[in-house]
């Protein structure tokens, strides 16, 4: 196989999405079958991948007609999985959900696989210019994904209010690039580090402001303190597969691209940014904990948790230049613990919420457990997985966070990060306490376990246990030690020549 | 000197028109305006020699984009003043002078501050449209088609949220002709 | 050769060209009356003038004399402005068209193009398509619900139908490789069967089909149907304003007839014995001509057929035309 293979999991994507969109045209499929064909493009695109997990390699695919904009190395492959599993899982959760009664219509899908080929290519771009229109391609169908249903106004006002604020932010980021041009004559990732070197001995104010310009899109992305405020009320006005789709798999996507392109050219510039960063990061830490203290209702404290967990990232994102190795697999860790969390927890919400137009609050679940058991269990392990107790895969990647931060003598961050957590426990554990411990049942009408989403997300608690216990329990097994591993070789293969 | 002439005949009309866009409180003064001031816009292009940039300029925010604008405007009645509705001008003012000084200020550092040359000169006999020809269809390749995939799911988006809604209108006026 | 030097020769050029193509726009009016009349077994304008050739001169006189009217409710600037735009930009358009072969005027060597650029198709195309403006405000500015009408159908119309003329004389420029006109005009020098007619028929005909909708000539002259909106956009317009209008769509027809027998009939080549300057002349008339003849010929067609037969045929046709030659090329 040649350079195609390196590219076959965008290409199945790509024309999964155009597929896709010449299929809803036709109005004869029912809704479901066009998920079927999604599902199937997305599992091929998952299997060429996986071919290539855990092998150090870097490849510029087709070098001589793509002039080295798109790359293939460990690190992509290993991102790739995780977003590909995220529309996966997307699809999976919402198998329920998206039905034809919501207005969900085949163009969901196309919309949907052409984000995942947006964010893809966003972890695949080893330039800025085709990085920002990857962006914008994922970006512009998880707009038109929020709204889709048009009939709801809460929907349309949470998708206008992200198209406004994701477009300035997008802006800041070609802004960003053309300053990083102006000073080093060059959009390439890996060359712009060369150009910034001291060695060289230039002006490279100029890169610093377009440098911290892009940051500033990253950090909208990812909802980091300046810029969280359209954080809670898009992902409460989204439709719950889809507000599990951003948090989880979007969140993984821009990072990816960020880790790369501060862990390949900025790392020399990384140094201005110390205090900036330590100041977004306790302020997020802090802001975000306030937040999800302070919410009623579910989605809800689950869009303000993502915030705090933002900043634990972020901490792990301080360190990389010290830390290098260890820091960036701790962030690539972290990313797979809290996808899988928050993608179960989200998951499992929306198939309560399934049956009607239920918006959950922390009351619905009193005596929860009485009526269903597995679920209030499959619950219970996703809280706490997020809140970060130890058994769960959230411990392992919150424990490779702090030490690391605390190795890279940021004391003050890992502090409050732990600081963070212990208050955390409180709105995670609230709800398992409403849920055991109150004798009479409030839900009536949840449904039934019973079809393809409950065992999907039956199956992601039982990775968010075995990423916790699976290694101390079941030795000579395949466990998160390969993950790590593989996190080691992807950071590795970043400076591949 | 004719080159000066020109820049500041064309600077003078660009900045008169911009300005009636921003003040004029009628929409269609503004829109003749922007599409004028567009126009001219080409004309700097011309002067520094680059024509295909400036045809393109012509036809894609004259040609295209403004004309939709206008389609756009076919709804309202454009012949009346649009009453604006700022509560507080104070803010309103010195937040867009603010932002206009900071534009302004960050345009013209690089300028000041330095010498601006030219990474990749102008071959002789080589016109501007095969530049620009090379350039994106060699190293700037995926971006260029990437652009045309990002206006693709534009696209679908586009009629995915307005189609929807002629559907549910065409609805109403059924229900409305079986009452009647 | 100084600065000024060019500068005068330019102005010069642009008077000549300006005053020449109004001139034979006017004249073309009446040519319009005299052919229609013909083919309709009537003699036309016959009484100023022998066989009616005055009547030109007092149309101007009339159209000049008459009383200027704007309407109380509409917008006088702008209304004021769109019969100049529409007659501005279909001249200025022609700024980039090369009428002849250059020759020698007392040891002067004169290229008759008012500013050769080497973008010159796309810049003929581009500021034709400003010329969108003219009915485009005009309706706008009227407060007349017909001329709003007019104006909506202008915009869809004509901004269709420049997607087709440019994906199909792209076709062309990919054999040339260039977008000079010179340049199309030297690659089919050599007699007849060099033209670009030959090579590229679909081209040619989605081009010419393509500008018949663009300067709003029946059988597409939908935008200012008589028995549909009124006038369209010229409703409320009498008198000059008017007259303006006009004289820009007849420098319309001319720039696409120029156009056409550049790109696609060989241009300004001598055929033969005639002289690049003749034959270019007869092109020309020719193709004006076949505006009339189809005019007297066809019915017109409604509004959605024609978009339909836009996006749904032509445009297609159009790319599968590129593709064609793009596969033909390589």
């Amino acid at each position: 196989m040649g350079d195609i293979s390196y590219l076959l999991p965008l290409l199945f994507v790509g024309v999964g999405a155009v597929v896709l969109m010449l299929l809803s045209y036709t109005k004869s499929l029912s809704i479901s079958s066009i998920a079927k064909i999604a599902l199937g493009f997305l599992v091929l695109a998952f299997i060429s991948n996986v071919y290539y997990f855990g092998e150090l390699h870097k490849v510029y695919p087709y070098e001589n007609v793509f002039f080295g904009m798109i790359v293939s190395d460990t690190y992509s492959v290993y991102f790739n999985s995780i977003l590909l599993v995220g529309a996966i899982a997307t699809i999976l959760i919402g198998w329920d959900y998206f039905r034809p009664d919501r207005r969900f219509t085949g163009e969901f899908f196309s919309l949907l696989l052409f984000s995942t080929f947006g964010m893809m290519l966003l972890v695949q771009s080893a330039e800025l210019l085709s990085a920002f229109i990857a962006l914008e391609i994922a970006s512009l169908s998880l707009y038109v994904m929020i709204g889709f249903q048009t009939d709801n106004i809460r929907r349309v006002e949470a998708s206008y209010r992200y198209l406004v604020l994701g477009s300035l932010s997008g802006v800041l980021f070609l802004f960003g690039t053309a300053l990083i041009y102006a000073s080093t004559k060059t959009t390439f990732l890996g060359n712009i580090g060369v150009e910034l070197l001291p060695q060289t001995g230039k002006d490279i104010s100029l890169a610093i402001g377009g440098a911290t310009l892009i940051l500033i899109t990253f950090l909208f992305k990812i909802s980091a303190f300046p810029f969280q405020n359209w954080t809670i009320d898009v992902y409460d006005g989204s439709p719950l597969p889809v507000s599990a789709y951003m948090a989880s798999t979007f969140k993984v996507a821009v990072f990816a691209f960020m880790l790369r392109f501060v862990a390949m050219d900025l790392g020399y510039i990384k140094d201005y940014w110390d205090g900036l960063l330590m100041g977004v990061i306790i302020l997020t830490l802090a802001y975000g904990t306030f937040l999800a203290l302070a919410q009623n209702n579910l989605k809800r404290m689950l869009a303000s948790s993502s915030i705090v967990h933002t900043g634990y990232l972020l901490i792990a994102f301080v360190s990389i230049d010290i830390i290098g190795e260890s820091a960036s697999s701790s962030i690539i860790y972290y990313l797979i613990a809290y996808f899988l969390s928050a993608m179960g927890a989200f998951g499992l919400i929306s198939y309560i919420s399934s049956s009607d137009k239920l918006r959950l609050t922390y009351e619905d679940f009193k005596g929860f457990s009485h009526v269903r058991p597995y679920m209030s269990a499959m619950l219970s392990i996703f809280m706490l997985s997020l809140a970060g107790l130890p058994g769960t895969i959230g411990f392992i990647g919150k424990f490779y966070i702090f030490s690391g931060a605390i190795e890279a003598g940021y004391t003050v961050l890992a502090t409050s990060a732990i600081l963070a957590t212990f208050i955390s426990i409180y709105y995670y554990f609230k709800l398992i306490a409403l849920m055991y411990f109150y004798p009479s049942p409030i839900l009536s009408n949840v449904p039934p376990l019973k079809g393809l989403p409950p065992i999907f997300i039956g199956f992601i608690a039982i990775a968010v246990l075995w990423g916790g216990i699976g290694n101390t329990f079941i030795a000579f097994f395949p466990s998160i030690d390969f993950l790590i591993d593989v996190a080691k070789l992807s950071h590795r293969s970043l400076f591949l020549q | 000197m004719y080159e000066i002439i020109a820049f500041y005949t064309f600077s003078a009309l660009v900045i008169g028109l911009f300005g009636i866009v921003v003040l004029s409180k009628n929409a269609l003064y503004s829109m003749t305006a922007l599409a004028g001031g567009m126009v001219f816009i080409s004309g700097f292009f011309f002067i520094l020699d680059a024509e295909f940039l400036g045809v393109v300029q012509i036809v894609v925010y004259t040609g295209a984009i403004m004309a939709l604008y206008a389609f756009g405007m076919m709804f309202f009645d454009t012949t009346r003043d649009v009453k604006e509705d700022i509560r507080c001008k104070k803010i309103f003012y010195t937040l867009s002078i603010l932002s206009a000084v900071l534009v302004l200020i960050v345009l013209s550092a690089p300028i000041f501050s330095a010498n601006i040359e030219a990474i990749y000169p102008t071959l002789e006999g080589v016109g501007n449209v095969q530049t620009i020809g090379l350039l994106l269809f060699t190293k700037y390749l995926v971006a260029f088609e990437l652009a045309a995939i990002m206006l693709l799911v534009a696209m679908i988006a586009g009629i995915v949220l307005v189609g929807k809604k002629l559907d549910a209108q065409s609805d109403d006026l059924e229900v409305a002709k079986e009452l009647k | 050769m100084s600065e000024t030097a060019v500068i005068i020769e330019t102005i010069v050029k642009a008077v000549v060209v300006l005053s020449v193509v109004a001139g034979m726009g006017a004249f073309a009016t009446w040519i319009e009356r005299k052919v229609l009349a013909f083919m309709q077994r009537r003699l036309g304008p016959m009484h100023v003038g022998p066989y009616g050739v005055l009547q030109l001169a007092a149309d101007g006189i009339k159209l000049f004399t008459k009383e200027d009217i704007i309407p109380q409710n509409a917008l006088k600037p702008i209304f004021v402005l769109a019969p100049i735009v529409a007659a501005t930009s279909a001249f200025v358009a022609m700024a980039a068209i090369p009428y002849f072969p250059e020759f020698t005027v007392f040891g002067y060597t004169v290229h008759p193009i008012v500013s050769d650029i080497n973008v010159a198709l796309l810049y003929v195309m581009g500021v034709a398509s400003v010329g969108i403006y003219g009915p485009l405000l005009a309706g706008m500015s009227s407060a007349n619900k017909w001329s709003l009408l007019g104006a909506a159908r202008a915009v869809v119309q004509i901004l269709s139908f420049e997607v087709v003329s440019g994906l199909s004389v792209l076709a062309p420029i990919m054999m040339i490789g260039s977008l000079s006109l010179i340049d199309i005009n030297d690659f089919q020098s050599g007699g007849v069967t060099n033209w670009l007619l030959w090579k590229q028929p679909l081209a040619f005909l989605l081009f010419a089909i393509a500008g018949f909708a663009e300067t709003n000539r029946s059988p597409f002259d939908t935008i200012e149907f008589e028995a549909e909106i009124v006038s369209g956009f010229a409703t409320e317009y009498s008198g000059m304003r008017w007259g303006l209008f006009f004289v820009g769509e007849y420098a319309n027809m001319i720039t696409i007839a120029v156009l056409v027998s550049i790109i696609f009939m060989g241009g300004y080549n001598p055929i033969w014995f005639i002289p690049g300057a003749i034959v270019m002349l007869l092109k020309v008339s020719f193709w004006i001509f076949l505006f009339l003849w189809v005019r007297a010929a066809w019915p017109h067609v409604r509004p959605d057929q024609l978009m339909w037969v836009c996006w749904k045929v032509l445009m297609p046709l159009a790319l599968v035309n590129i593709l064609i030659t793009g596969i033909v090329l390589v």
